[in-house]
């Protein structure tokens, strides 16, 4: 059942009113039904999948609970030495947790890694491993991220195991958010399904009116743009160094769409059963720097990352051996960023890895995280030279700048990220500065690849409409609730117009075909 | 505006939203089914769609039909007209493109439910045993749902809710509309066949040429699956056949031409099983594999056969001996004869020999005639005794156009060496020189004169232009009794001449519309020239004519159309070249290439470009 279906619309109403329907109690039954159609449309092989990690992960919780329980009587029983009691217990935890965690890590490993990477020995030595030909299970990154956060947060005692199966079910198997994520805490999700919401009109309208909006990104703007950035990507030796960068940068505008719309139609189709879900994008594209615009990128990664890995790694007693002696060795300003910088480059590296398992993608994690480290070590010595000429951080001429930077910067990565190897996005960059002009007076370098004059005209239009829009919100205005304050006509016009669009060019036109989300086969 | 309100808001935007795309699409109904309230535009709406909108179309004009062809693109080339000069019927030819035998079926069952019918004509093309009940899921290829018993309401519905791009498509369609066939509307909606007048005034008689042109349509890879539904395609033909008896019907099943690349696409197994299945349930006539299967020009592409090839076929049904057909040409077969018809098919199959069915033809063109020519077009006795001298004693023999009418419609077979002589504008000359030449010599000519400069000796029409002399009619007269020259027509008054014409603004040189000129406009002008032209005629010599020069060789696709159209059988343009004439196929007369003959071209050079 794709998203931007009729079907979906179906699906997802008849699932809403049924949701209402019922006592408050049992409402969380028709979420976990729903989860469960909704996923075995899909492919019921990688149910089983599913349902592996679920069991497993629910278990594990409960054998961290129990650790938890028997250090507390333990303390209670007034053992004498405390100390040794916690340390004991936190060991126990501590290596219980890495054995849970490789496993549920394998799960991924085995579906989304191990046939590329033994291709990839193969192709290196000369092995002859058999691929096993497995298909990646839908929104397997995003769950086994999603149920090992929560399995820390268990470790951590953060989060009282939970008990009840179908409960857990159900924050395992919540259906919006298996196409694309976002990565949902266990703490803010997992309440709102369990609890059932109230029938909330205004809440249901936020959602029908986020939902409209990402599938127009998708329809208008994102799927338009693909065909062209397929062509360029696929066939860039054929094309000038100006057109496989525009192409890059269209992918950029291609992907933004893409998952961005896709985030918005998991988020508004949840906020219709009353239920938040976790921020993934804010207006990323208007950072001025590359670590800003991380933090507005698919916020629940970083956020995963952040917590899970960066911190965790940071604060512990390896780091801090080696902190010290940077401090010793170089110096107090470099020391005191030596492990940051070091933290930073191993969690782009995980980005990387977690985008796919060609070498192209952790070279994208290390071009990142190099660029973040690197802007780490020399972060001090750029504040000198901005003082010496006067350069004010607040001025706009200087944030303009460091838009177009970091922009730049990250079409400059988009090259790794889509490329079909390491190897062609080198040779991309390599056109790019090589032939950087190549046939540019003949024929039109921006129509070359696919998209004629009419194409975009309604690209250009519908990015300007994205861009007016974004620029409100970054503004601080809350479009949706500013606009529920106008008279009823203001809002019929928008409505209107989007409602139209999506059933003129999406739900009654047959030779629509929904391309897929670009982070659906992550 | 509370949420409750703005939901209620939202539910009726997407109510008045697919409202306004149904109404949309049921007005300008761009696949017939909600009767084209709008523009009753059946030749666009067949075209999408020819299950629902035929079948919408009889709703409407049941009435004036009581005989019904069934089949597939196979069956377009049968035409209604034809079959109801040889029946007296009313036929309705209710073929759709891609059909399969279920569709037969349905058609069948619904007309013999719901309409008086009298004959059912049942052509089975080779391709119908490759697909069974197919097309329901999208919206060019459903079956109409009264022919089913699937829900109307939910047909319906659906089309109400169709794309909207098709009712958008049809409208800019409409604005591109003309009265040649476009591929948006290639039906002729009273009949139910296609309109092939475009594709039928094509000059076809060069072979090469034709293969340039089309070649890529005639192509077929081999069909290794085979033909895979033969056992269903012999059930749908006897459950017509049960019903046709039942209801008392008289059915008719015919097994059309098909083209041999398309025949050996199959094994002779796969063939003999099919023919032997549809032999155990019902008699049909079989033209699968004739001698016109092995020349391209009978056929549009390799899965249709030529308009000219469905009268070749009912011909043979229905005994008319004025219309061509090679031999063999479409065998009666029973359960009993079919294995002795399939040995004899397969062991001694019926390959012709090119000049069984062509013949060529080289057409010379002249003008004026004089003592003394004053440029190389006039030509003087002296030359012209040459040149006809040469071409009988070289064997020669003068044709006229009804000898390549009867040749091509009744396969009367030309002399050895045939040779057409033509004469454009009617100049004294002719009847004063050539006349007289071309008789000592046993030749004959066909006259091309202007019909509005007949008889004008000094002045251009009624001007004070001086002009060449022109004959009269009481020596076109002599001349036709004589038996030596034709007289047919180089229109009316389509060749002035305009700076004599002041006072006429709208005088033509040629036939091509004038700059600006709408279609309408254009079409009646040239009908209303052949209609004047073709009264003098009847009035002065007493017959119609059949036979036309375009004014300086110019012409477009639609002058043809509107020429031939109009009852005319042969044209001639002044392209050099010679034309290779095929029997049965009467555009091989359109448009003729003509050698311009000049008062230097001497009896060698002539003799050289008639030579084969």
């Amino acid at each position: 059942m794709s998203i931007s279906g009729a079907g979906f619309l179906l699906f997802l109403t008849a699932a809403a009113l049924l949701y209402y329907l019922v006592p408050k109690a049992y409402r969380r039954f028709v979420l976990l039904a729903a989860g469960i159609i909704f996923y075995l449309s899909f492919s019921p092989a990688a149910g089983l999948c599913l349902l592996f990690t679920a069991c497993f992960t629910f278990g594990s919780a409960l054998l961290l609970g129990r650790l938890h329980r028997l250090e507390k009587s333990a303390l209670d029983g007034g053992d004498a030495d405390r100390k040794a009691v916690k340390a004991r217990f936190r060991t126990r935890r501590k290596r219980l947790l890495a054995a849970l965690l490789t496993v549920n890590f394998a799960t991924l490993a085995v579906f989304k890694y191990l046939d590329p990477w033994l291709a990839e020995l193969n192709d290196l030595f000369g092995l002859s491993f058999r691929p096993l030909n497995l298909l990646l299970p839908l929104g397997i990154s995003f769950y086994i991220f999603q149920t090992s956060g929560y399995l820390i947060d268990c470790f951590r005692g953060r989060v009282e195991p939970e008990r009840n199966f179908f409960k857990y079910a159900l924050f395992v198997s919540y259906f919006p958010q298996m196409i694309q994520g976002p990565i949902n805490r266990y703490q803010s999700l997992a309440p709102q399904l369990y609890e059932g919401s109230d029938f909330d009109a205004d809440k249901i309208r936020l959602g029908i009116e986020l939902l409209l909006w990402g599938m127009l990104k998708k329809v208008f703007l994102a799927d338009p743009l693909a065909d062209a950035v397929k062509e360029i990507y696929a066939n860039y030796t054929a094309y000038s160094g100006f057109s496989v960068f525009l192409g890059a940068a269209l992918y950029c505008i291609q992907l933004y769409a893409d998952f961005s719309g896709g985030v918005d139609v998991v988020r508004g189709a949840s906020q219709i059963f009353g239920i938040e879900m976790a921020e993934n994008f804010k207006r990323p594209y208007f950072s001025r720097t590359l670590d800003e615009f991380w933090r507005r990128w698919h916020i629940s990664l970083g956020e995963w990352m952040k917590d899970y890995l960066f911190y965790p790694m940071a604060l512990s007693g390896a780091m801090g051996k080696l902190g010290k002696a940077a401090r010793k060795r170089f110096g107090a300003d470099f020391g005191k960023v030596a492990v940051p910088a070091l933290c930073t480059l191993i969690v782009f590296l995980a980005v990387g890895v977690w985008q796919g398992p060609g070498l192209a993608n952790i070279a994208y994690g290390l071009y990142n995280g190099l660029l973040m480290s690197f802007a780490l070590l020399v972060d001090r010595r750029v504040r000198a030279f901005k003082t010496r000429l006067k350069i004010k951080d607040s001025s706009r001429a200087y944030r303009l700048f460091g838009v177009a930077r970091t922009c730049f910067l990250v079409v400059i990565g988009r090259y790794f990220s889509r490329s079909a190897s390491l190897y062609d996005a080198l040779r991309m960059l390599w056109r790019t500065v090589r032939y950087f002009g190549e046939g540019l007076g003949e024929g039109n370098p921006f129509t070359a690849f696919g998209l004629d004059g009419g194409a975009w005209a309604r690209v250009l239009f519908a990015c300007a409409v994205l861009f007016a829009v974004s620029l409100l919100q970054e503004k601080g205005i809350r479009i949706r609730e500013t606009l529920a304050k106008k008279p009823w006509y203001v809002q019929f016009v928008p409505l209107f117009i989007a409602v139209a669009l999506l059933v003129v060019f999406v739900y009654l036109n047959t030779d629509y075909t929904a391309i897929a989300y670009v982070y659906e086969s992550i | 505006m509370s949420g409750k309100k703005w939901l209620f808001m939202f539910a009726l935007t997407v109510f008045s939203v697919l409202l306004l795309c149904a109404g949309f699409s049921i007005l300008v109904d761009p696949f017939g089914v909600f009767g084209d309230p709008l523009f009753d535009w059946y030749s666009y709406n067949e075209t999408n769609n020819p299950r629902t909108a035929k079948l919408a179309y009889l709703e409407k004009h049941h009435g004036e039909y009581d005989s019904y062809v069934i089949g597939s693109s196979s069956a377009a080339s049968l035409d209604p007209n034809e079959l109801n000069a040889y029946t007296g019927a009313r036929f309705y030819n209710l073929f759709v493109y891609g059909c399969d035998t279920k569709d037969y079926c349905d058609f069948a069952s619904y007309i013999l439910g719901h309409y008086e019918v009298k004959n059912l004509i049942l052509n089975i093309g080779i391709n119908e045993a490759n697909t069974y009940d197919e097309g329901e899921d999208s919206y060019t290829g459903r079956m109409h749902a009264r022919a089913t018993d699937r829900s109307e309401l939910f047909f319906y519905l659906s089309y109400a809710l169709a794309n909207p791009r098709y009712a958008v498509e049809k409208l800019i369609s409409r604005a591109k509309d003309t009265d040649v066939p476009q591929v948006f509307d290639v039906f002729d909606a009273p009949t139910g066949t296609y309109d092939k007048r475009l594709r039928d005034v094509e000059q076809i008689g060069d072979l090469k040429r034709y293969e340039a042109a089309h070649g890529a349509d005639f192509a077929v890879s081999p069909e290794t699956a085979g033909l895979p539904y033969i056992e269903e395609c012999a059930a749908s033909v006897a459950m017509i056949r049960d019903l046709c008896r039942e209801k008392g019907v008289n059915l008719t099943v015919i097994a059309s031409p098909v083209y041999i690349a398309q025949w050996e696409a199959y094994d002779e197994g796969t063939l003999s099983a099919y023919k032997t299945a549809l032999a155990n349930e019902t008699d049909y006539y079989d033209f699968s594999l004739t001698p016109i299967s092995y020349d391209s020009r009978y056929f549009y592409d390799a899965t249709h056969f030529r308009n000219a090839v469905g009268s070749m076929i009912l011909a043979e049904i229905f005994g008319n001996d004025e219309v061509w057909r090679p031999e063999p040409f479409g065998t009666l077969v029973t359960a009993q004869n079919c294995a002795g018809y399939l040995d004899s098919l397969f062991q001694s199959p019926p390959v012709p020999e090119e000049s069984d069915h062509t013949a060529s033809l080289p057409v010379l063109m002249y003008h004026h005639f004089a003592e003394n020519p004053e440029n190389d077009m006039t030509i003087s006795p002296e030359v012209f005794r040459e040149q006809i001298k040469a071409l009988a004693d070289a064997g020669y023999r003068a044709v006229d156009t009804a000898d390549l009418i009867a040749y091509v419609r009744r396969g009367i077979e030309l002399p050895e060496k045939p040779v057409l002589i033509t004469m454009d504008d009617g100049y004294l000359s002719n009847y004063e020189i050539a006349w007289g030449i071309l008789e000592e010599y046993g030749m004959k000519a066909t006259i091309f004169p202007i019909g509005s400069t007949f008889g004008n000796r000094e002045f251009y029409k009624d001007t004070e232009y001086p002009i060449k002399p022109h004959f009269d009619f009481d020596e076109a007269r002599e001349m036709l009794a004589s038996g030596v020259i034709d007289i047919q027509s180089h229109t009316y008054d389509m060749h002035a001449w305009p700076p004599f014409e002041e006072d006429n603004p709208g005088a033509r040189s040629d036939m091509l519309p004038l700059d600006g000129e709408s279609e309408e406009a254009y079409a009646a002008a040239v009908r209303s020239d052949l209609e004047t032209y073709d009264a003098i005629r009847k009035r002065e010599f007493g017959e119609d004519f059949r036979a036309l020069a375009y004014p300086s060789g110019l012409f477009t696709d639609y002058t043809e159309i509107l020429v031939h159209g109009a009852g005319i059988e042969v044209t001639f343009s002044t392209e050099a070249g010679k034309n290779t004439l095929v029997k049965g196929l009467a555009q091989t007369l359109y448009a003729l290439r003509r050698y311009t003959v000049t008062n230097d071209t001497t009896p060698d050079e002539l003799l050289g470009w008639l030579e084969p």
